[in-house]
């Protein structure tokens, strides 16, 4: 039993010194606390990474062609009143969403300073309501079309078949479709009569904050705002289909222009505000996704704000965050960068760009670009660090330390027998 | 003072007790050596750090990008025009924006000529290395070398039949092309240039997107291009651009990579005529929404330290344990005369000897 026992004795490589021979110092001590104090500060700095949360993105293809791509935006002109402001979604496919009534858009009246008036749900052009019951037009009554149509036939045929603008929208149709310019709408009876022309003069110094949601399709397009009904010609000699609006009220009153703020304007589903607080601090304020163009004011002091058309050109990247924490599913949302450019619709050279010759002609407003980048960034956290390496890693701190501690120690022992010699130990 | 003692960890052994073997010195010597290798390694990778990539959206609203050029074409400077276009339809009149110079024409020696160059992705040492910003010179007025009014003056002067183009030229930041064309030959003009005299033969010594940092190595950087029999060639180069941010020990160069693709339309092809294409350089540029964020990261001094230290001491331990194994195995194998630890006395010699 003994001869056994001398064996493992021999195997034992933490041998040890005999307590006799060791010696203890008050340096020695005082390194001792201090490599503990170290060593717990370390630990603790470990344990910090170990629960500390990364974000590793990843890049890849966007597969999800299909879906459609949700926009949401809430901005105020302060100068242009919501009776003319109109908005158009217009993508590379051709089609059109002049009429997005149901898209749940409201808008809003405001004062020139951004106090809001009164809210209603998104119509086109004017939300003006004529009551016809007031009006006392007789029976087989047949309204001027002011020359936009061809009334001449009108006494030879019989009363339903006569071409007649009852409304004063009916006669704004007919210029539209004409391409002719409507302006207030005064001189044309039918509006005169319903109040239309003292409506659109009396809010015409409003402002209009436009706020709502719309889907659209995943490929390139432009949102836009601009005064005026918008409608289309088709032109045969150039082969086109053309956009545009009946700018003429407008033009009219030279103190309008399309200074803007945007409070919001985002691409893909609105993130949940609890998700925003999951994200860490430090690095994102951000949030979870970039909208550069939130908070962007739009206010220049120039002459020629009037005829000022604001373009933002906006590129899409469809991004994707992954939680740590189940409780949170993963989140499917958009990011975009975005380059601003603005020019007068007069073209030309403006103090602002010295060398650029801008184009001519287009309507003034704000136009919003867009288009899908084809990569898909995938934000997962991940934890810093796993167990095993947490583990592996206090056990080099303690053995690191302890290592420093001896080394310090030594060097004090010997120096401080050889100063004083063997008394002081 | 005296209770500060019982907390020593570090026990010390008198010298009186410790013995000290040859053999054991020269263990400890390679140990030494081991132990300055394993520093050496453990520093460069502490040095080198680590890349990590983000991909990020730029958070700002940008309006404008600058473009650095610098270019040779075999081109009178009075016939050269430069304008940028793009989706914006401005028509940006470049050429206030560069300078011209008259030169005479030449390829500069280590420039690849209608040639593909070899791929090289740069490291981020170099890019930060190389990253120097820089500006374009003053141009020279040629001039002062001679009399305007009096040709035979110009005599002493090389046949200045090319022109360098430089300077850099802030475009909007959105998909467009960068134009050089002979003037009236695509935009009107009151010069139209000869036809004998359009050739655009160019060099592109520089063509960078962002801050100009001359040294960064671009993918057009060198190259030139020619076509010996069809002087009225158009020379088309599309880039893409990613921007990209270059991160280490707190230095930041803020740049921007592209990639070319290039081709080229010939005065008889059809699509030149079919697309009103004229001959000259055209540089079309699109921008990716994407920023590549390339940052060299490192532990914490203090954590590489003590990993420094507790892998240096493991190293120690590890080769005290197997000098003692090796000790062990010797003394079992072949005796206790072998043993490397215990040299025996002259006393014990005596003892093991007579047995």
């Amino acid at each position: 039993m003994s001869a056994r026992r001398s064996k493992f004795l021999l195997l034992d490589v933490f041998s040890k010194t005999e307590e006799d021979v060791r010696v203890r110092t008050n340096t020695g001590g005082i390194i001792t606390i201090g490599c503990i104090l170290t060593t717990l500060l370390l630990l603790y700095r470990e344990w910090a990474q170990l629960t500390e949360v990364v974000t590793r993105p990843q890049l890849y293809v966007d597969r999800d062609s299909d879906a459609k791509l949700a926009l949401n935006f809430d901005i105020t002109f302060p100068e242009v009143s919501c009776d003319i402001l109109t908005l158009d979604i217009v993508d590379e496919s051709g089609e059109l969403q002049l009429d997005i009534l149901d898209s749940g858009f409201t808008k809003t009246r405001c004062d020139q300073n951004g106090k809001e008036l009164a809210t209603e749900d998104y119509k086109m052009g004017t939300d003006f309501k004529p009551d016809t019951s007031k009006l006392s037009r007789g029976v087989g009554y047949c309204g001027s079309c002011y020359g936009v149509l061809d009334q001449s036939a009108n006494d030879a045929v019989s009363p339903e078949h006569r071409v007649c603008c009852q409304t004063c929208d009916d006669v704004h149709e007919a210029y539209l479709d004409a391409g002719w310019a409507f302006h207030d709408g005064h001189n044309i009876d039918q509006c005169e009569e319903e109040g239309y022309v003292k409506h659109m003069n009396d809010h015409l110094h409003e402002g209009c904050r436009v706020r709502g949601s719309a889907s659209l399709g995943r490929i390139r397009g432009n949102i836009h705002f601009a005064p005026g009904k918008s409608f289309i010609t088709t032109d045969v000699e150039r082969r086109g289909i053309s956009h545009n609006h009946d700018t003429s009220l407008y033009y009219g009153h030279k103190e309008l222009n399309f200074n803007h703020i945007i409070h919001h304007l985002s691409f893909g589903k609105p993130v949940d505000k609890s998700h925003e607080k999951l994200r860490r601090k430090e690095e994102d304020q951000s949030g979870i996704s970039t909208n550069p163009l939130d908070g962007d004011e739009m206010r220049p002091d120039r002459n020629d704000a009037h005829l000022l058309q604001y373009s933002y050109f906006a590129k899409i990247v469809p991004t994707r965050y992954e939680y740590l924490n189940d409780k949170y599913p993963a989140v499917e949302t958009t990011q975009f960068s975005a380059t601003f450019h603005s020019r007068s619709i007069k073209g030309g050279i403006d103090d602002d760009h010295p060398t650029t010759m801008h184009t001519r002609g287009g309507t003034p407003g704000v136009f919003i670009y867009y288009e899908m980048s084809a990569l898909k960034v995938i934000n997962r956290e991940q934890h810093a660090q796993t167990w095993s390496g947490f583990l592996l890693n206090c056990i080099t701190t303690i053995g690191g330390v302890l290592a420093v501690g001896t080394v310090a120690d030594k060097i004090f022992y010997r120096a401080q027998k050889s100063i004083w010699g063997k008394k002081t130990q | 003072m005296a209770g500060l003692r019982t907390f020593d960890a570090f026990p010390k052994t008198e010298e009186q007790y410790k013995k000290k073997s040859q053999k054991g010195g020269l263990s400890s010597l390679l140990t030494y050596l081991f132990l300055i290798f394993i520093a050496w390694t453990e520093f460069g990778n502490y040095f080198g750090g680590y890349l990590d990539q983000q991909y990020i959206v730029d958070p700002d609203v940008k309006e404008n990008v600058q473009i650095n050029l610098d270019m040779f074409v075999k081109m009178p400077c009075k016939f050269l025009d430069v304008r940028a276009r793009d989706l914006t339809m401005d028509n940006k009149l470049a050429a206030s924006e560069l300078k011209f110079e008259d030169m005479s024409f030449f390829i500069p020696y280590d420039t690849r000529i209608n040639d593909i160059r070899e791929i090289i992705t740069p490291e981020l040492d170099e890019i930060l290395g190389d990253a120097i910003p820089a500006e374009f010179r003053e141009k020279i007025d040629m001039r002062m070398y001679y009399d305007e009014n009096d040709p035979s003056s110009a005599g002493h002067l090389p046949v200045l039949d090319g022109c360098h183009v430089f300077g850099s030229v802030s475009v909007n930041r959105l998909q467009g092309e960068l134009q050089i064309t002979a003037k009236g030959h695509g935009y009107q003009s009151h010069i139209r240039t000869p036809m004998d005299k359009i050739n655009f033969a160019h060099v592109i010594n520089e063509l960078s997107f962002g801050d100009f940092y001359p040294y960064i190595d671009n993918p057009l950087d060198g190259s030139a291009k020619f076509d010996k029999d069809d002087p009225m060639t158009a020379f088309v180069y599309h880039t893409y651009v990613v921007p990209t941010i270059y991160q280490k020990l707190g230095a930041e160069v803020d740049t921007n990579q592209y990639s070319v693709g290039e081709y080229r339309y010939h005065k008889d092809d059809n699509s030149m005529a079919s697309m009103s294409l004229v001959p000259g350089v055209f540089i079309k540029y699109n921008f990716e929404s994407l920023t590549i964020l390339v940052a060299d990261k490192r532990l914490s001094f203090l954590q590489f330290i003590i990993r420094l230290v507790a892998i240096l001491s493991f190293v120690v331990y590890i080769a005290s344990w197997m000098f003692i194994l090796v000790d062990i195995g010797l003394v079992t194998l072949m005796g206790p005369k072998w043993s490397l630890r215990y040299q025996p006395d002259i006393a014990s010699q005596g003892i093991l000897e007579k047995n």
